[in-house]
C-alpha cells in the first residue's frame, strides 16, 4: 500500500552508464514491470530501489520519505531474487521465520504467520522440509512465503521466474500475480520476457541501455510505440524507412513513401512534410486485401517470396517493391497460402505506428 | 566387447600407476612406522614390539604438548585475522586489491631458511619479547596466515551474495547476517584452512630449529631432529616422527570424514 | 552489499595487514640490512660492506649453486614425469577412491623432515636395504648419495607439482578434444598434437613450482646430503653460517639472494599457469 518513486536515478560503473536519469513511479498496490534486455539496467534500478546498491544520483521515495540514505534491512521490502536464496542450512520454518525474528516477533506470531504464508503460496506442511528436497518452483514459492511473512511495504521481484522451466513459470506468473492482487502490496517487477510482462503487469517501464525508453500499459507500448527499441523489441514489426510525402494536418493522416512503397496511414502532427520517418508495421496487422479491394487506396503490390506454417500462424515473406515484408496470418485464412511462393497479392498496410527515423 | 577390454586395460594400468605413486610417497611414512614397532632383543635379533612408544611418553609427551599448544593459539589467531580479510577481499572492491593480495601472499614464497633466519635476528634486534613462546606464536601466524586465507577466500567464493542480500532484505543488521547466514555457510571451507594450518604448523621444523637455539624451547619435530643427529635410527626415534605422523594423519583422516575434500580442492588438492 | 564503502574493508583487513608488516616486511627489511654487515657485527656496531654480495658472485659459491640448482631441477623433471601421468590419471581416468589417493597426495606436506628420515633409515648401514650391498662402504655412499636424495626432494614437491599439472588439465574444455576425435584424430594423436600443447604453460608451471619449493628443502639435505652436499646446498648454507659460524651477514646475504630467486620463480610459474597458486 506504499507508493514508490524513484527519482531521475544514474549509476555509473567507470565510464559505463548502468542506469542514467531513470524516473519511476509505482502507484499504490501497482504491478509495476521494469522490462528489457540483459545488461539494460533493470536489475540496477531494482537494487537501487531496494538499497542493495546506491545510485550516484537521484533519491528513492517510500510514501514521500526519502529512504535513499537507508540500508535495505531498513526499508521493509520483500526482494526475491533469480536464484532462490533460501538459506541452505536452515528448514522451510526457519527460513521463514528469518525475517520475522529479525524483527522481534514473538514465538506464537511467527507461527501463526507462518501457517498463514504458507497456505497463501500454497504450499502448507511443508514446514519442515530441507531447500534441497524442493524443486525449482516449490523454492520459488517458499521464497515469495518468506518475503510476504515480513508484512513488506513493497515487493520487489528480479527475475524470479528466469531458471524455472517454461510451463511451470506459466502457472507461477499468474500466482504471482494472484498474491499481488490479494495482499493488495505495490510489486516492480523485472523481466526480459516480454510475454510474462503483459500478462501480468499494470504498467511496463521499457528499458534500454540505461535509458527509461517508454512507459505505459501493455496495450498501449504495442499499439504506439515512441522509439525504434520499443517498436522493435516488443512483438514483432516491419520496418520501413522513407519520407513524408504529404500531410494533411486536420486529419492527422498522410502518405509516406518509402522504399517503393507508398504508405497511407496516421500521421502524428510532430512529423512535417519532407521529415525522415519509419513506419512500424506488426506482421499481423498487414492485411491481405481481397481481389474487390485490390484498387482501393493505399493498396500496395506485393509478390510472396516464402511462405512458413508454424502451425497457429502462416508466416509469408512478401517482396513489395524491392521492400521485404514479414505478414503474419491467424485463423483459417492461413491454410490458404500455404504453398503460395511466387504469387502475387495486394497488401493493406495503414495500421502502422510512425516515429522518427534513426 | 573390444572396446571395453580395452577401456579396462586402461583401468588396470591407471589404477597400478597411481597405487605404485602412492606407494613411494607413503615409502617413508611407512618405513619409520616399521622401524619403530620393533626391538632388539639380547641376542641381537629383531622382534615386532610397541616397547619403542612406551620409553619415548616421558620424555617426548610434553614436546609433543608443546607442538600442539602452538598449533592450536596460531589457529585461533589465524582465524580470527583470515576470516575477515577474506571476507573484505571477497566481498568488496577497492583499488590496490590485487597488490594487497599479492602482498600478503609473500611469506609463503620465501624458503622457509631465509624467513626463520629474518625472525631471528629480528627478534634479537627488535622484539627481544619474542623470544620465547609467543616468538613461535607470532612466526607461524604470520606464515601460515596465507593458508587460512586462501582457503577462506575460496569458501566465500562458494557462497553467493545473494544469501547475505536476501539476510538483509529481510531486516537482519550486518552482525546477525554475518553470524546467521555467512558464517555457517563458510565454516566447512574455513575447517579446511583450520586443517591445513594445523598440519602445517604442528610439523613446522625449519623456523622451530632456529627458534630453539634461540629460545630453548623445544617443538616435536626439533626434538625428532635431535635424537636423530644424536642416537641415529633408534626405534624411539623413529617411534617418535611415528607419533607426529599418526597424530597428523588421524587429524586428516577424521577431518576428510566428516567434511570431505571439497574445500580443499582448488586450494592444495586438485 | 557490494557497495564501494572504502573504510569497511580495510578496517577488516587492518589486523591481517599489520601482521604481514610487522612479522614479515619487517624481518625481511633486516635481513636485507644484516646482509650488507660484516659477519655479526649488525648485533653490536655494525661494519658496512658489500663483501658478503661479492663472495656470492665469486667463484667460490658457483660449486654451491651448481649443486643447489642441479638436484633441484632434476628433483623438478623426476616429479613432471611421475607427477603429470598421475595428475592426468586422477583428472580424466578415476572414478573411484578419488578422495583416498587426494588424501595420500596429502602426506608429504606433513613433513620434510620424515620424508628424510624415511629415507635416511633406508639407507643407513645395517638397514632394511642393507642387505642389498655387500661391504658397509657401498651403503654409506648410497646414503649420501644424489638420487636418494632427488628422490625425496621429488616426493616433498610432489604435491604441488601435481596440484599445478592437475588444474591445467581441468581447465582443458573435453569438447576440444572430443572435436579431434570426431575430426578422425586418435587417442594418441588428440594427445600429443592437442592436450597437450594445452597443457604445456600447466607443466612449465609445475616445473617452476617445484623448483622453487626445492629451493627451501631443509631437512632432507642436511640429513641426507652427506659432506659434500649437506654444506653445499644453499638453504644448508644459511643456517651453517649464521648459526655455526656466526657469520650472519654471510647467511643473510645468501639467504637474501636465495629469497629474491625463490620469488621471481614463483612469480614466473604463475604467470605460466596463469593463477595456479599453491
Amino acid at each position: 500500500m506504499t507508493r514508490v518513486v524513484a527519482k531521475d536515478i544514474s549509476k555509473l560503473y567507470g565510464a559505463t552508464k548502468a542506469v542514467y536519469r531513470a524516473h519511476l513511479e509505482a502507484k499504490d498496490s501497482e504491478f509495476v514491470t521494469i522490462l528489457g534486455p540483459s545488461g539494460c539496467g533493470k536489475s540496477t534500478t531494482l537494487r537501487i530501489i531496494a538499497g542493495l546498491i546506491r545510485a550516484d544520483e537521484g533519491r528513492v521515495y517510500f510514501d514521500d520519505k526519502d529512504v535513499t540514505d537507508l540500508s535495505p534491512n531498513r526499508r521493509n521490502i520483500g526482494f526475491v531474487f533469480q536464484r532462490v536464496a533460501l538459506f541452505p542450512h536452515m528448514n522451510v520454518r526457519k527460513n521463514i521465520a528469518f525475517g520475522l525474528k529479525a524483527r522481534h516477533c514473538s514465538d506464537e506470531e511467527i507461527a501463526r504467520k507462518t501457517k498463514e504464508v504458507l497456505s497463501i503460496v500454497q504450499m502448507e506442511g511443508y514446514e519442515h522440509r530441507a531447500p534441497s528436497q524442493l524443486s525449482g518452483g516449490q523454492a520459488q514459492r517458499i521464497e515469495i512465503a518468506r518475503v510476504l511473512a515480513t508484512d513488506p511495504d513493497v515487493l520487489l521481484f528480479d527475475e524470479p521466474l528466469s531458471n524455472i522451466d517454461a510451463k511451470l513459470r506459466d502457472e507461477l506468473k499468474f500466482e504471482i500475480r494472484k498474491i499481488q492482487r490479494e495482499t493488495g502490496k505495490t510489486m516492480i517487477y523485472v523481466t526480459h520476457d516480454q510475454g510474462e510482462a503483459f500478462a501480468i503487469s499494470d504498467r511496463i517501464y521499457v528499458m534500454s541501455q540505461g535509458i527509461v525508453e517508454q512507459v505505459g500499459t501493455p496495450t498501449e507500448l504495442y499499439t504506439d510505440p515512441s522509439t525504434p527499441f520499443v517498436a522493435s523489441f516488443i512483438g514483432q514489426n516491419n520496418f520501413v524507412t522513407g519520407t513524408v510525402k504529404t500531410a494533411d494536418p486536420a486529419s492527422d493522416t498522410g502518405t509516406i513513401l518509402a522504399g517503393g512503397i507508398e504508405i497511407h496511414t496516421h500521421i502524428p502532427h510532430e512529423h512535417a512534410l519532407g521529415d525522415k520517418v519509419t513506419a512500424c508495421i506488426r506482421p499481423e496487422d498487414i492485411e491481405i486485401l481481397p481481389e474487390a479491394r485490390q484498387g482501393s487506396k493505399g493498396a500496395t503490390r506485393a509478390r510472396i517470396v516464402e511462405s512458413i506454417f508454424l502451425g497457429n500462424t502462416t508466416r509469408l515473406h512478401v517482396d513489395a517493391n524491392g521492400t521485404i515484408l514479414k505478414v503474419d496470418l491467424r485463423g483459417p485464412e492461413r491454410f490458404s497460402y500455404l504453398n503460395a511462393a511466387g504469387k502475387d497479392i495486394t497488401l493493406d498496410l495503414k495500421k502502422c505506428s510512425v516515429i522518427r527515423a534513426e | 566387447m573390444k572396446a571395453s577390454s580395452a577401456e579396462r586395460v586402461k583401468d588396470v594400468i591407471s589404477y597400478t600407476y597411481v597405487l605404485l605413486i602412492s606407494g613411494l610417497l607413503l615409502l617413508p611414512f611407512t618405513v619409520i612406522l616399521m622401524r619403530s614397532l620393533t626391538a632388539t632383543l639380547p641376542d641381537g635379533s629383531t622382534t615386532f614390539s610397541i616397547k619403542a612408544y612406551f620409553d619415548i611418553i616421558a620424555s617426548f609427551w610434553p614436546k609433543v604438548y608443546l607442538s600442539l599448544s602452538i598449533a592450536i593459539t596460531t589457529i585461533i589467531i589465524d582465524t580470527a585475522i583470515g576470516v575477515p580479510a577474506a571476507y573484505a577481499l571477497v566481498r568488496y572492491n577497492f583499488r590496490g586489491k590485487k597488490t594487497l593480495f599479492t602482498m600478503l601472499n609473500g611469506v609463503w614464497y620465501v624458503p622457509g631458511i631465509c624467513y626463520a633466519l629474518s625472525l631471528i635476528i629480528t627478534y634479537y634486534f627488535l622484539y627481544k619479547w619474542f623470544l620465547g613462546y609467543w616468538g613461535f606464536i607470532a612466526a607461524y601466524t604470520c606464515g601460515f596466515l596465507m593458508l587460512m586465507l586462501m582457503t577462506c577466500i575460496v569458501a566465500f567464493r562458494y557462497v553467493d551474495p545473494c544469501y547475505e542480500e536476501s539476510a538483509t532484505c529481510l531486516g537482519a543488521g550486518r552482525f546477525a547476517t554475518f553470524f546467521k547466514v555467512t558464517l555457517p555457510m563458510v565454516g566447512p571451507g574455513v575447517s579446511a584452512g583450520i586443517l591445513l594450518t594445523f598440519v602445517l604448523s604442528f610439523n613446522e621444523f625449519i623456523t622451530a630449529l632456529l627458534l630453539n637455539l634461540a629460545t630453548r624451547l623445544q617443538t616435536a619435530p626439533v626434538r625428532v631432529y635431535a635424537d636423530i643427529t644424536r642416537a641415529r635410527v633408534l626405534p624411539s626415534i623413529s617411534a617418535e616422527a611415528a607419533v607426529l605422523q599418526l597424530i597428523s594423519l588421524a587429524v586428516v583422516l577424521v577431518y576428510l570424514k566428516v567434511v570431505g575434500t571439497k574445500y580443499l580442492r582448488g586450494v592444495v588438492l586438485i | 552489499m557490494t557497495t564501494n564503502e572504502r573504510l569497511k574493508p580495510l578496517a577488516l583487513l587492518t589486523p591481517a595487514i599489520a601482521l604481514e608488516v610487522g612479522l614479515f616486511f619487517v624481518p625481511v627489511g633486516i635481513l636485507a640490512i644484516a646482509s650488507l654487515t660484516f659477519r655479526d657485527s649488525f648485533f653490536f656496531t655494525p661494519v658496512w660492506t658489500l663483501s658478503n654480495y661479492a663472495n656470492i658472485f665469486s667463484n667460490a659459491y658457483a660449486f654451491d649453486f651448481e649443486i643447489t640448482f642441479g638436484l633441484i631441477t632434476l628433483a623438478a623433471f623426476l616429479d613432471l614425469m611421475l607427477g603429470f601421468p598421475f595428475a592426468y590419471i586422477m583428472t580424466r581416468r578415476i572414478r573411484k577412491y578419488q578422495d583416498v589417493f587426494r588424501a595420500i597426495m596429502l602426506v608429504p606436506l606433513f613433513g620434510e623432515l620424515y620424508i628424510a628420515y624415511g629415507f635416511y633409515y633406508l639407507f643407513f648401514p645395517g638397514g632394511p636395504l642393507s642387505f642389498l650391498f655387500a661391504s658397509g662402504v657401498e651403503m654409506f655412499r648410497a646414503l649420501y648419495s644424489l638420487p636418494a636424495a632427488v628422490i625425496a626432494l621429488a616426493i616433498y614437491t610432489f604435491p604441488f607439482s601435481v596440484y599445478n599439472i592437475g588444474i591445467s588439465l581441468q581447465g582443458i574444455d573435453r569438447s576440444i578434444e572430443e572435436s579431434a576425435r570426431c575430426l578422425g584424430a586418435g587417442s594418441i594423436r588428440t594427445f600429443v598434437n592437442v592436450t597437450l600443447p594445452m597443457c604445456i604453460p600447466g607443466i612449465i608451471g609445475a616445473w617452476l613450482v617445484s623448483i622453487g619449493w626445492g629451493l627451501g628443502a631443509f631437512a632432507i639435505p642436511i640429513l641426507m646430503g652427506g659432506a659434500v652436499v649437506a654444506e653445499r646446498m644453499l638453504s644448508v648454507e644459511v643456517y651453517s653460517m649464521a648459526l655455526l659460524r656466526m657469520d650472519f651477514g654471510m647467511a643473510s646475504a645468501i639467504g637474501v639472494i636465495l629469497a629474491v630467486i625463490a620469488v621471481i620463480i614463483f612469480y614466473v610459474s604463475l604467470k605460466a599457469s596463469r593463477g595456479a597458486l599453491i
